[in-house]
């Protein structure tokens, strides 16, 4: 474990019953950076974040945060002083006013940044009288995000931050957090999404997990130098049933001439593959992150 | 904070509990009068029912007799006990199905700091319930003619307390095993009930029951508090305690 990495994990495993929710997860998140944690719903993405935060036990394998341990009591409650975390339901005292939620927050944190509860709350339009229960779902998400993001914290936990959220408060809530990660030296964030536009916006790497396994890892700009999709058309006759023998071909979608391949490797020498099997044509072009996540997360054939 | 928190969740518990009883409190000792002149006779029916018509009617005979039977040993001991099944529950566990479990345990405290402030604001509650109430009887006695020592209300009030945190206990140890609000409450009531029953009908458990030991039955009649079976109850709270402590540490959310 290293100095240079928030968050470490190795061999992360917790089932619930039969069901393996996470299955042997590696996780190296750098401090600084603004990690992406992409899975589909049931991945493993909420379970794998309790575990880095001491609220469920893995079963097997370790997780450090700052180097703590996260399964030790004394440990994890000063990951948790260092960290925050905003779950994926916005789960908040329904029963206190906004005020009385950021008074009771407060002296928790040693660290808690006074200007940024003013400015966030300014900014968030959030009032101070009202209870919590009578918020809108968009309010709960941002007074959630102020109490995190005014504690401090060294470690951004965040999942599924914009759920449920209108494109417009989508925007406030992305600035606010890529406005304080510039602002705040060192600060990381960690943060599972399902809304690919938005990791693709604001994340430096990112972490695609499938049935509680790590599938792609890396910093978002050399995950699409990396993979390319490879576009081919065979003429009338040519048959396109043959195995490519180039390396890093992922995936492989035939409809009769048509071929579409998804290649992780070398795109240009697969092209060449099908030009020497006389395709007619032949179409090298980038792709997105969600292509790379939706391919990603797919089962393989 | 802790302290603020576990206030505000059970604050309305406790004030409407404080009003209830105190209310009760104020029937009991104004009702004494109206008691005495409709005093009756044992129904000749033989076995426990006349045995037990002759006892209550000899303790009413007396004013102490009267606010032992009918607050410290009757009144107060089931409206308490019942508080303290309604105060144990909830918790971290509970916060489970309003959503707002996971933000608790993302705050730097340990859950043994989190359930021991929860259970030390509802025990400062119950003492709060046994204490003030109990302490009305000498208040309002003199407004019917009669007096009742402090210092007696005041044991009798701390032997219910002592003796009855074990039920307390018990209803923790239940908002720890599951995950709401209302199954603690009714496997706690449904116990006490029954354990309630068992020593209204058997005289020999009833020797051993918790709730002979919260009336307070020995101070009265003997002179002395029932020290071991108050330490006997003390011991099975903190047994009780450290389960559900265990249990909440354990738990995977």
């Amino acid at each position: 474990m290293t100095e240079a990495m928030a968050i470490e994990a190795a061999g992360l495993r917790k089932a619930y019953g039969g069901a393996e929710a996470v299955a042997g997860l590696d996780l190296r998140v750098p401090r600084g950076s603004i990690y992406g944690f992409l899975g589909r719903n049931g991945s493993g993405k909420t379970t794998t974040i309790k575990m880095l935060l001491g609220m469920t036990r893995p079963d097997a394998g370790a997780a450090k945060v700052f180097g703590l341990r996260a399964d030790a009591t004394p440990e994890s409650v000063e990951i948790r002083r260092r960290a925050a975390y905003v779950s994926e339901d916005k789960g908040l005292y329904d029963y206190m006013t906004v005020a009385q939620l950021i008074d009771f927050t407060r002296p928790f944190y040693p660290a808690w940044r006074a200007e940024v509860e003013r400015r966030l709350l300014g900014m968030f339009d959030l009032p101070p009288r009202r209870k919590v229960r009578a918020l809108s779902k968009g309010m709960r998400t941002k007074l959630a995000l102020l109490l995190a993001l005014a504690r401090g914290a060294e470690l951004l936990v965040l999942d599924e931050p914009t759920e449920g959220l209108d494109p417009a408060v989508v925007e406030e809530v992305l600035a606010a957090i890529t406005g304080l990660a510039a602002e705040q030296e060192g600060l990381t964030v960690f943060f599972s999404s399902h809304q690919i536009a938005e990791v693709e916006q604001v994340a430096d790497r990112v972490l695609i997990i499938r049935d509680g396994r790590a599938v792609v890892e890396g910093a978002v700009d050399e995950l699409k130098e990396k993979y390319r999709r490879v576009q081919i058309v065979f003429g009338e006759g040519a048959t396109s049933d043959f195995a490519f023998a180039a390396p890093g071909v992922e995936r492989v979608s035939r409809d009769g001439r048509w071929l579409s391949l998804f290649v992780s490797g070398d795109a240009e020498r697969v092209a060449e593959e099908a030009r020497a099997r006389n395709a007619v044509s032949v179409d090298v072009r980038p792709v997105t992150l969600k292509e790379i996540f939706l391919e990603s997360v797919k089962e393989k054939e | 904070m802790l302290w603020y928190k576990a206030w505000l969740e059970t604050r309305w518990r406790f004030v409407c509990a404080l009003v209830l009883s105190a209310g009760l409190c104020a029937v009991v000792v104004f009702t004494q009068p109206l008691i005495e002149e409709l005093r009756i006779e044992a129904p000749g029916f033989g076995g426990r029912l006349d045995e037990m018509v002759r006892e209550a009617m000899a303790l009413v005979g007396t004013y102490p007799g009267y606010v032992w039977s009918q607050w410290f040993g009757k009144n107060l001991l089931n409206v308490w006990t019942f508080f303290a099944v309604f105060l144990g529950a909830g918790g971290v566990v509970a916060e489970q199905a309003r959503g707002s479990a996971l933000w608790t345990l993302s705050l730097p405290v340990s859950r043994r700091r989190l359930l021991g402030v929860r259970a030390a604001v509802g025990a400062l509650e119950l003492l709060a319930l046994a204490v003030v109430p109990s302490l009305l009887v000498p208040v309002l006695s003199p407004l019917i003619g009669e007096s009742y020592p402090l210092g007696a209300a005041l044991s009798h009030a701390l032997i219910l307390y002592g003796g009855g945190l074990v039920i307390y206990a018990f209803t923790l140890l239940l908002s720890n095993l599951f995950g709401d609000q209302l199954k603690p409450i009714i496997i706690g009531l449904a116990v006490v009930f029954a354990l309630g029953l068992v020593s209204l009908f058997s005289k020999d458990l009833s020797d051993y029951s918790v709730y002979t030991l919260m009336s307070g039955q020995k101070l009265y009649f003997e002179g002395t508090p029932p020290w071991a079976g108050l330490a006997a109850s003390l011991a099975a709270a903190a047994a009780l305690y450290f389960l559900a402590l265990r249990t909440l540490e354990r738990r995977d959310f």
